[in-house]
């Protein structure tokens, strides 16, 4: 059940208007039902991973809490971190493997292994996972108390909203807030608004612009062989919107649905694209997985406390696993490794470029130092989405190559763009909706409140006119329906 | 108390946002709902629609073939019987049973001519023909009947919500969109051709009866009209119109389960000589009559109702309007033809001269005194000189009057002419040789380079008829 769907439409009023009015010992359990319904629309049998995830990790969590001493805590920890780690290799990591193993194996003429396994990717795996592992090292560390009520734990683990694609919650936020469901209401008028308000906002970021960017992006990315420079520059261009279209509207819309039933998720984006260095965009793009990774990898490796060599080998580390959890294939690794590389080579080259500047007199608080920044920030983060794209490490590098060489500037002139799956007036569309969302990320990167909140503190009218607007647009300019195959948040096969 | 009045208000905003919401949603789906079961906004079911309670007497139901074969306008002149094409393009088996479905929620028809085409195709090849067939309808459970009975579960959603069909519609929208089709307020279904084919006299329509096997859902849908025509009481015909069958054996089928069943079953493939059709001039292409061919079946079908029905002759009751607009919209259809066919600039001013709804521009350039033609001659019954008619200018025919509303030259202001509530008729001349100087809205209806250049407005439809060069 996409949220992008018909059916998820009538599902969430019935999901969130029984919410409301059961008794509120009722309501965790109505949601965990609900949650759980949400999940098995996608494959019913798969609820018997997140079943196996919850328990494994709500025993560990029983089980450190009861431990005396420090080793067999250790013990408890590790062990139900592999075995999450495990099913999580299996389902995702598995084919990956013995694809490696049998290149491998080619080189010395060895016979290659079959895959005893035929899986499909089981949606959101990567996310509960990591949400439940980080509820067991929190544990470990004493950051939380084990919970004790597997009910809690359970909704914790699979609350619908953000079950399938994030925020990865940490226990210390959302199971806390779970936990008060029984005992109070949290539901207010003003936060169910302004969760509404972020979910259409949402939708419209997804049916709107990242579906319609995404029509150039599959077509130029799909036969990028046959295009030059700029067509391709398009599609990297392109892919750069819809990635972050799709996810920040993924999350809007979880956030919003949870907002709704009175419970705050943490935030995920914080516009990226504003970002003015790569370590800045990582404050600020899928903030919940960064975080994570910093938390549960980074300092664990010891972090910046071992020396700079440490540190930026720490870094390519994280990154590295970073690219991996993203997918099963060298060019989501690729993508981590040049992240983690900016990220060293930012660290190693920060002093001399602030002797350049200061050498040079550049202003540093002009506005088109700081746009500079935010420009160079972008192209290289949108040169590394090339390998996220790509199908694979070859292809990233045969696009690059075709972008580099196909030197076509005549194409800008002679209206061939109009042929990648857009039409003039599809691109009008996107352009203005791309102002939108350009207006609306500068609310935010100065205002420090999202759409939901922002939309709150208008006058009635105006509010009213945004939403109304909001959803014909989505209805009309939205890409879905029987002509369209309706593409999936690309987070969900993370 | 306050809290009560807090949430009181609160309830009141959310029920007024939801009005307003839904209000626009509405506003928003009829613009880009489908609009036509025919094509170019003419659309039967709207006609339907557009038709008080109780008063047709007569259905065709079916596909192009009796859009285009029978007018309901043909009944109505020869015997003023209130009959009415229940028709849609490429009408397939599931939409003609729920569309005379939806026809008998408001008219109970004495008798109910069911076309056979439909026998010979389960599914759709034309994507626009499922949307035309499907999404006419006004929802209710009819309509959900028939999405059911043709789509199955694939897609089923999607047809029923519609929405996620009729969304892409913003690329293609034009004025009818957001105006009424003025035709489909009277319009009785037909879809008026006067283009000529000459053809051929379909395959094995003198064969000897030789009836196939029916298929079960050919079978069901045949049984499923014959139980309706039992339930509803309506008198059921069964009939072929003329088209070029390569199926002989599967109308004879059909012919066959009439007889079992006492429906009175037309073929008029095989008794194409009994309607006089000739294959040279009835058809507009090799499934369909022309207007021609569509008089010749229509004036049989006419005095066939009678043989089989107590019709009453409903002209001059005021109840029957529609009928008495969709004839004369028939006749101006068949002036236009005749308007595109005129010899010279005199026959075409005869033709349009007494009609009051029309407003006719005759602009004529400077150069004219240079034709070997001597328009001159066409103008002067009307009253106008030669050195008039030779220095060009733009006149206006209405009513029988020609009046010189604007002289070829640079100095004088615009002359405007509010035509209808949504068009406005401009004429400005620039510069020698401009090529826009006579305009509806910002539509150019000049010269092009041409001595005379005829502009028919009608008034009461709305819209240009004709716009020709002399």
């Amino acid at each position: 059940m996409l949220f992008n769907s018909f059916e998820f439409v009538a599902f969430f009023p019935i999901a969130a208007g029984l919410y409301f009015i059961l008794p509120k010992k009722i309501k965790p359990v109505w949601l965990l039902f609900a949650s759980y319904f949400f999940y098995m629309c996608w494959n019913p049998a798969y609820i018997v991973l997140i079943l196996a995830t919850t328990v494994i990790t709500f025993a560990s969590g029983i089980f450190i809490g009861r431990a005396s001493s420090k080793g067999s805590k250790k013990a408890v920890l590790i062990s139900g971190i592999s075995v999450n780690l495990a099913i999580l290799f299996v389902f995702k990591y598995f084919d990956f493997f013995i694809d490696n193993l049998n290149r491998v194996l080619g080189i010395f003429k060895i016979n290659p292994v079959s895959s005893p396994f035929d899986f499909l990717l089981p949606v959101g795996i990567s996310f509960y996972t990591f949400q439940a592992i980080g509820y067991v090292v929190d544990v470990y560390r004493g950051n939380v108390e084990s919970e004790k009520n597997i009910l809690n734990y359970a909704l914790f683990v699979s609350f619908f909203p953000q079950l399938v694609a994030g925020p990865i919650e940490r226990s210390k936020n959302l199971l806390t807030q779970i936990k008060a469901i029984r005992e109070k209401n949290l539901f207010t008028f003003e936060a169910a608004v302004s969760g509404f308000s972020n979910m259409l906002f949402g939708l419209f970021l997804k049916t709107v612009i990242a579906d319609r960017a995404a029509i150039v992006v599959d077509r130029v990315f799909g036969s990028h062989y046959m295009f030059g420079t700029f067509e391709l520059l398009l599609g990297a261009l392109l892919f750069s919107i819809q990635i972050y279209a799709d996810f920040a509207g993924y999350s809007l819309v979880a956030i919003g649905a949870a907002r709704v039933m009175g419970i705050k998720l943490c935030e995920n984006f914080n516009t990226p694209y504003f970002a003015v260095s790569v370590s800045d965009f990582w404050s600020r793009w899928h903030i919940s997985l960064s975080t994570w990774f910093k938390d549960y990898v980074y300092i664990p490796l010891g972090g910046n406390r071992k020396g700079k060599i440490r540190k930026y080998i720490n870094l390519l580390i994280t990154f590295l696993v970073s690219g991996l959890w993203h997918g099963a294939s060298w060019n989501y690794v690729a993508w981590g490794f040049i992240h983690g590389f900016y990220r060293v080579v930012g660290e190693i080259t920060k002093p001399f470029k602030e002797r350049l500047y200061d050498g040079l007199k550049v202003k540093k608080e002009a506005f088109s130092f700081k746009f500079g920044k935010v420009l160079m920030t972008c192209i290289l983060t949108g040169f590394a989405w090339i390998f996220f794209r790509a199908r694979s490490l070859s292809l990233a590098l045969s696009y690059i190559k075709r972008m580099i060489l196909k030197f076509n500037p005549w194409v800008l002139f002679d209206e061939s763009l109009y042929t990648l799956g857009l039409d003039r007036r599809e691109f009008g569309i996107l352009i203005f909706a791309l102002l939108i969302l350009f207006a609306v990320s500068v609310i935010r990167y100065k205002r420090k409140i999202d759409v939901g909140d922002f939309l709150n503190r208008q006058n009635l009218w105006f509010r009213w006119v945004c939403l109304v607007l909001l959803c014909v647009a989505i209805l009309v300019y939205g890409e879905y329906g029987i002509d369209f195959d309706s593409a999936k948040f690309i987070y969900f096969d993370f | 108390m306050e809290k009560r009045a807090l949430i009181i208000k609160r309830i009141i905003a959310v029920l007024c946002f939801t009005l307003i919401l839904g209000f626009s949603l509405f506003k928003t789906y009829e613009v880009l709902k489908w609009k036509d079961t025919t094509g170019d906004y003419l659309s039967s079911m709207e006609q339907l629609y557009q038709t008080k309670d109780d008063l047709i007497d007569v259905v065709f139901v079916g596909s192009s073939h009796v859009y285009c074969g029978v007018y309901p306008c043909f009944l109505w002149e020869k015997h003023g019987i209130a009959a009415f094409d229940m028709a849609v393009s490429g009408q397939d088996k599931d939409s003609s049973y729920h569309h005379l479905k939806e026809l008998l929620k408001t008219q109970s028809p004495k008798v109910v001519f069911v076309d056979m085409y439909g026998l010979t195709f389960d599914e759709h090849k034309i994507e626009g023909n499922i949307y035309r067939n499907l999404l006419s309808m006004k929802t209710s459970l009819n309509s959900y009947g028939l999405v059911k009975d043709y789509i199955g579960k694939k897609d089923i959603n999607d047809y029923l919500i519609r929405w996620p069909i009729i969304h892409t519609r913003y690329k293609e929208l034009k004025k009818h969109d957001f105006v009424e089709f003025i035709p489909n307020t009277f319009g009785r279904g037909e879809g008026i051709d006067f283009q000529i084919s000459e053809e051929k006299p379909p395959l094995g329509k003198d064969d000897p009866f030789m009836p196939e096997e029916l298929s079960e859902k050919n079978r069901k849908w045949l049984e499923s009209l014959y139980e309706l025509s039992k339930k509803e009481g309506f008198e059921l015909c069964f009939f072929v119109t003329p088209f070029f069958n390569t199926n002989q054996r599967l109308m004879d089928a059909a012919c066959e389960f009439a007889n079992d069943h006492g429906i009175k079953f037309l073929d008029f493939n095989r008794d194409a000589d009994l309607i006089g059709i000739d294959y040279s001039t009835d058809f507009a292409d090799s499934l369909h009559l022309n207007a021609t061919g569509a008089r010749k079946l229509s004036e049989y079908l006419a005095d066939f109702c009678l043989s089989i029905a107590s019709l009453p002759d409903h002209r001059g009751d005021a109840a029957f309007w529609q009928w008495d607009a969709d004839l004369e919209y028939f006749y101006k259809e068949k002036a236009r033809t005749d308007m595109e066919r005129a010899p010279s600039l005199g026959a075409f001013m005869d033709l349009v001269k007494d009609n009051p709804d029309y407003t006719t521009v005759i602009s004529i350039e400077y150069e004219v005194s240079g034709s070997p033609i001597d328009y001159h001659s066409y103008l002067e019954p009307y009253g106008v000189s030669k050195e008039s008619c030779f220095s060009g200018g733009k006149w206006i025919l209405k009513n029988g009057t020609l009046e010189k509303v604007f002289e070829n030259t640079v100095s004088v202001d615009a002359y405007i002419k509010e035509l209808s509530d949504l068009d406005t008729l401009s004429i400005k001349f620039v510069s020698d040789g401009f090529p826009e100087n006579v305009l509806i809205n910002t539509v150019s209806y000049s010269n092009e380079g041409n001595y005379v250049s005829v502009l028919v407005y009608d008034e009461k439809l709305k819209r240009v008829v004709i716009h020709t060069f002399f």
